[in-house]
């Protein structure tokens, strides 16, 4: 593990100029979908450099675009919308990941290199790696990639403590295919979704509900799934605060960047026009015709 | 590298197979399915649907990660391979037969023209 991070370090070093958004503080809504990718477009535009986002986003179950291509799911997203847990669509892959309150999402932007530099697996690693810092140096916690079945959005790249998922991770690759030669402008997204402080019973209810309406269940177990607050003694907002500045200084180590910022004028012109694609009502028509 | 040596590709990692004047066949090369692991998702455009040359087109699921898939032809999509709606790992198991993706009657078959052959793939991909 050592190793690998290791690397994933190198992979930041390789990487000539770096920016940090840090928006936890401001509100939370759709728009925080579509900033996703109208950050990923800038970037592919060397616009603006390599980005590191920090940022949280509104009470709401996020699936990939696969999740909501039948009517049954479109008819499970409005339900859920609602009993307060709305449904947004992101680009990335995997299933569906709770956000908003006691979570903490990291996105990492990459422009598209023009040469093979990095696969599917060094991104994950690079994503991961400010948060399994975080993890050690602030709350002396051991964490490590790995998959931990029956969570939500499982996969080999969890962050795992003590067996338990407290970290989500998912990828796109706008471009061509990940990890190949492509010549087109690009980029590249991995997001991370740390879970801080949320209720987990509250938070497993939903996705098992959603699917159980999507396509007649795909379950989540409890067990599998841990907050930071369920290995951290002290008030969870504390918790939280200690996790935020945490992350900031694993990111400022790996980046050099100490000073964080928000996005563009032009990042935000963008996100207001991509905002309809983060809501399944985008899909209807697609899926009717 | 298993590459037909029949077929073109493009540099974004579709294989084209002409059968006829105007039409061919899509999916993506051995090469690239390799490297992308195993494809639990495949995204496709509807029959009917007109494609623009060197635009997204679909896209794949492997590891979580989306991959996009770049239109090597303008034209209708005439046949949508439906079975990889239930089956996408045919993709990683048969990426030249079952696997493949789409059929496309071209509006601009001079496109093809801007295809490799299979050498020029391989060397492309061996830089």
């Amino acid at each position: 593990m050592d190793d690998i991070l290791k690397r994933s370090e190198v992979h930041y070093r390789e990487i000539d100029e770096w920016r940090v958004l840090d928006e936890l503080d401001g509100e939370t809504g759709p728009l925080d979908y579509a900033m996703e990718e109208a950050v990923g477009e800038a970037v592919a535009r060397r616009e603006v450099p390599a980005t590191l986002r920090i940022w949280q986003g509104p009470q709401a179950l996020v699936v990939a675009k696969k999740d909501i291509r039948t009517p049954r799911a479109l008819q499970a997203a409005q339900m859920m919308k609602q009993v307060d847990w709305p449904v947004y669509v992101r680009q990335s892959g995997g299933t569906a990941v709770p956000h908003g309150p006691g979570t903490i999402n990291l996105s990492l932007f990459l422009p598209r290199p023009r040469d093979i530099r990095w696969n599917i697996d060094d991104i994950y690693r690079m994503l991961g790696l400010p948060l399994i810092r975080m993890l050690d140096r602030t709350f002396d916690l051991s964490a490590y990639f790995g998959e931990v079945p029956g969570s939500f959005c499982d996969g080999r790249y969890n962050v795992v403590v003590g067996g338990k998922k407290i970290v989500g991770t998912s990828q796109i690759w706008k471009g061509g295919p990940a990890g190949l030669v492509s010549h087109r402008p690009g980029y590249i997204l991995a997001h991370a979704t740390l879970l801080t402080q949320v209720d987990r019973e509250r938070v497993v209810s939903a996705l098992n509900a959603f699917y159980e309406m999507a396509e007649g269940g795909r379950p989540v177990y409890i067990d599998t799934v841990a907050t930071l607050s369920s290995f951290v003694l002290g008030p969870s907002d504390e918790v939280e605060r200690r996790a935020r500045a945490g992350l900031l200084e694993s990111v400022g180590e790996l980046t050099s960047v100490h000073t964080t910022t928000q996005p563009t004028k032009q990042e935000r012109e963008a996100a207001e026009a991509y905002i309809d694609r983060c809501r399944p009502e985008h899909y209807e028509q697609r899926i009717q015709s | 590298m298993n590459l037909p040596k029949e077929l073109k590709y493009s540099e974004e990692h579709e294989w084209v197979k002409q059968e006829g004047d105007n039409k061919v066949r899509i999916g993506i090369t051995d090469f690239a399915q390799d490297e992308l692991g195993d494809i639990v998702f495949v995204e496709l455009p509807e029959e009917g649907d007109e494609l623009e040359y060197n635009t997204p087109f679909g896209s794949v699921e492997s590891v979580k990660t989306v991959s996009e898939l770049y239109a090597p032809v303008s034209g209708k999509v005439l046949e949508v391979n439906s079975e990889l709606d239930e089956s996408p790992e045919n993709v990683n198991d048969s990426p030249y037969e079952d696997g493949w993706m789409i059929v496309v009657e071209m509006s601009d078959p001079s496109q093809l023209d801007n295809l490799m052959d299979a050498d020029k793939y391989e060397s492309m991909v061996s830089e």
